[in-house]
């Protein structure tokens, strides 16, 4: 079976929910992390509802509802993928708690905190009463969504899944990232954090949803040829599956985020590939476990004719397939190859 | 199958706990939180440090509750399979509190202030099933599931799903949550914690006991399996569908419960009526009871038997699917159906001796979240 990626959005530090292509990361977005470009969401969600949601709620319920819009299917299965939920809703709840010393207290930011709240608001929404379902498992929760999703169309139980990922970066995050010494403070962009290596990373935030079916969809698909997932120690492991990757892809998103140690890893693993040109996706969206979600999205896009002109890299050739290797702090790597075949 | 909730620390104590009718719903010890005065849980009998010690951890090894919960289940499992951890090729789990029990350091920790709690990277839904593989041994797999009160029940089907994919062929599955004060001020904001045991399809519902527990169970495929081995029970169906009614509250027409069993019973390829029992998701709550029972009548004429366990564990949340799905292989296996009216004067009213061969099991959660699994019994001599 073929699996596609079809219609898809995207929220992130780029202005790439309105398919304006990344092309430098603002400057303004330096305080240790980067935040995502919120559209107006006034189109997506009724006004009363905006007020009271939380970011991941914004961010996810926009860029889901945007893809049931432009592909005017109805979708019989929602999967989303969070490492850690709405943060920001569940402090306020946990504040209220010892606030009022656990007195009475006001449900909204409880029942906001869940992290089943976008897949289940996606669901409430459109009226869809279909297969729902929400993963959370570091930064694999993404890919381990592609792969619920995947499993419904094998087993023949889903048709049309619309699937994707939302993280934020709520200060709770951040204070958390602190305490374990991974962010970057020396106030530097992704790009420049890249550039000049250091320790740890330039968080970030975002966003994205796709149309996944066993069909070419639209002009935009890309179909995923292989998505594998890492856990523990995996280095030699990845080294020996990209040796026998099929064919040598015609680019690569790389996961360098500027911290010395993980650029070190990443670059041995991908020294079998010098002479592929290599994308750091990372400078444009800053490091989430659910980045490779956007970095999909990127991908996608690449491999669509119309967007090879990037970052002044010339393609000889029209992109055929994209590796995407991703690595997070927490331990979890994926490999994903896209191709336009 | 492995198992710890309120009622026992082991599959075999859980099952005498159920057909003596001893309910492990009382005043909770462990948890810190002030409602354990006005509330009644069902918490599970062990402190931390007791569980460590039977998990031959050392004291001050830093996994919170909900993890050494599910390492005493997990272990239960894996010893009664007789399998070997490394034969384990994924672990997929339900989960909804993880280390935010440690409510206390969380609420530290996130405001930036170093309280040494070492759990930083610890209070994500992820966080347990990472910790099961580093304490049993890698597992090249993970994943966490959170539909809420679903999530196990989630984690069970994507569990099946993979196995008929042929992307793994031994799994650990399940679930695990421990009691924490953010769970328990979160129902109680909403009203919904009773402050007697609860009383799922009675005329006099009050609410939930919130519970604690994990419930893990191996699943293998048929074909992987050796044939000397003699499985518990076979999943012939199962159903995910979403009420899309309101957040935290039921459809009043039961749409996602209905669809879900529904679902379940087509995939299965059989008929209602050759169901024998329901384990109902069964809160306590007027709105699920009375969504729920309208689900059942209208899918099921005549009605079989149907009841909850939560009046013994409490509703143990990210754990209920699992535990309640080893609940029902047990009522399958022994062909006993247990009753959710607790009655101390007369302790053997909650059993009825039935033929049990097949068993519905229903988990509803927050954000209508609907899953329905169908166990049918192995037939001997075939």
């Amino acid at each position: 079976m073929k699996f596609y990626l079809n219609h898809s959005s995207c929220i992130s530090p780029q202005q790439s929910f309105e398919g304006i292509f990344p092309r430098e990361v603002n400057l303004n977005q330096t305080a240790h992390h980067i935040l995502a470009i919120e559209p107006d969401y006034k189109p997506f969600l009724p006004l009363n509802l905006l007020r009271r949601m939380g970011k991941i709620s914004r961010m996810g319920l926009t860029t889901g509802l945007k893809v049931i819009q432009d592909s005017q299917i109805e979708f019989d299965a929602i999967i989303s993928g969070s490492a850690y939920g709405s943060n920001e809703e569940s402090f306020k709840f946990l504040d209220q708690i010892y606030k009022y010393d656990e007195g009475p207290m006001t449900p909204t930011n409880f029942t906001q905190s869940t992290t089943n709240v976008v897949s289940a608001q996606l669901g409430l929404m459109t009226k869809n009463y279909c297969y729902n379902s929400t993963n959370s498992q570091k930064a694999h929760s993404f890919e381990n969504s592609l792969l619920e999703g995947m499993l419904l169309l094998e087993n023949n139980i889903s048709k049309h899944i619309l699937v994707g990922a939302v993280d934020e970066i709520s200060q709770y995050t951040f204070n958390l990232f602190g305490l374990l010494d991974w962010v970057r403070t020396d106030n530097v962009t992704p790009e420049k954090a890249i550039q000049q290596k250091g320790k740890g990373f330039v968080p970030g935030e975002g966003s994205a949803f796709f149309h996944l079916s066993s069909e070419r969809e639209c002009h935009e698909s890309v179909c995923i040829e292989l998505l594998k997932t890492y856990v523990g120690p995996y280095q030699l492991q990845i080294k020996e599956d990209l040796r026998q990757l099929e064919y040598e892809p015609d680019l690569i998103l790389s996961p360098l985020n500027g911290d010395t140690d993980n650029d070190n890893t990443v670059n041995e693993l991908l020294a079998h590939f010098e002479d592929v040109p290599q994308i750091h996706f990372k400078k444009y969206f800053g490091d989430s476990p659910t980045v490779s979600a956007l970095s999909i999205w990127l991908g996608q896009q690449l491999l669509n004719p119309e967007n090879t002109h990037f970052e002044g890299i010339n393609w000889v050739k029209p992109l055929r397939s994209i590796l995407i290797f991703n690595k997070f702090e927490t331990g979890q790597s994926s490999l994903i190859v896209l191709s336009k075949s | 199958m492995g198992v710890v909730s309120a009622i026992g620390n082991s599959v075999a104590e859980n099952w005498d706990a159920l057909i003596r009718n001893k309910s492990g719903v009382s005043t909770a010890r462990f948890v810190d939180s002030k409602h354990i005065d006005n509330f009644l849980f069902g918490e599970v009998n062990l402190s931390n440090d007791e569980l460590k010690g039977l998990l031959g951890l050392v004291a001050d090894s830093n996994y919170a509750r909900t993890t050494l919960l599910a390492l005493l289940a997990v272990n239960e499992a894996i010893l009664s399979a007789q399998i070997s951890t490394a034969e384990i090729d994924a672990i997929i789990m339900g989960c909804t509190v993880s280390s935010m029990c440690e409510t206390r350091k969380l609420y530290e920790n996130a405001q930036g202030i170093d309280n040494k709690s070492m759990l930083y990277d610890r209070y994500d839904i992820g966080s347990v099933a990472m910790e099961i593989s580093e304490v049993i041994g890698h597992i090249p797999f993970h994943n966490t599931i959170n539909t809420a009160c679903s999530s196990s029940a989630n984690a069970i089907m994507q569990g099946v799903m993979m196995i008929k994919s042929g992307k793994a062929t031994k799994i650990l599955v399940g679930g695990a949550d421990a009691l924490s004060k953010y769970t328990i001020n979160g129902f109680n904001s909403m009203m919904l914690l009773s402050e007697g045991r609860c009383t799922p399809f009675s005329d006099d519902k009050h609410g939930i006991n919130l519970g604690e527990g994990a419930g893990f169970l191996i699943l293998e495929g048929e074909e992987n399996m050796s044939l000397d081995k003699t499985p518990l029970a076979e999943i012939i169906g199962f159903g995910n569908a979403n009420d899309s009614y309101h957040a935290t509250s039921t459809s009043p027409e039961a749409i996602g419960p209905i669809k879900a069993m529904h679902t379940a019973i087509n995939y299965a390829g059989i008929a209602p009526s050759q169901i024998d029992y329901i384990n109902a998701h069964g809160t306590g709550t007027e709105n699920n009871d009375e969504t729920e029972l309208k689900a059942i009548q209208h899918i099921f004429k005549p009605v079989p038997l149907f009841s909850s366990t939560k009046p013994y564990t409490g509703h143990t949340l990210g754990a209920a699917g699992s535990i309640e799905a080893i609940f029902s292989v047990l009522m399958m296996l022994n062909n006993v159906a247990i009753g959710n009216q607790i009655n101390e004067n007369n302790p053997t009213e909650n059993l009825t001796s039935i033929e049990i061969n097949r068993i519905l099991s229903n988990s509803f959660g927050f954000g209508g979240n609907c899953t329905s699994l169908l166990f049918q019994k192995i037939r001997t001599g075939n």
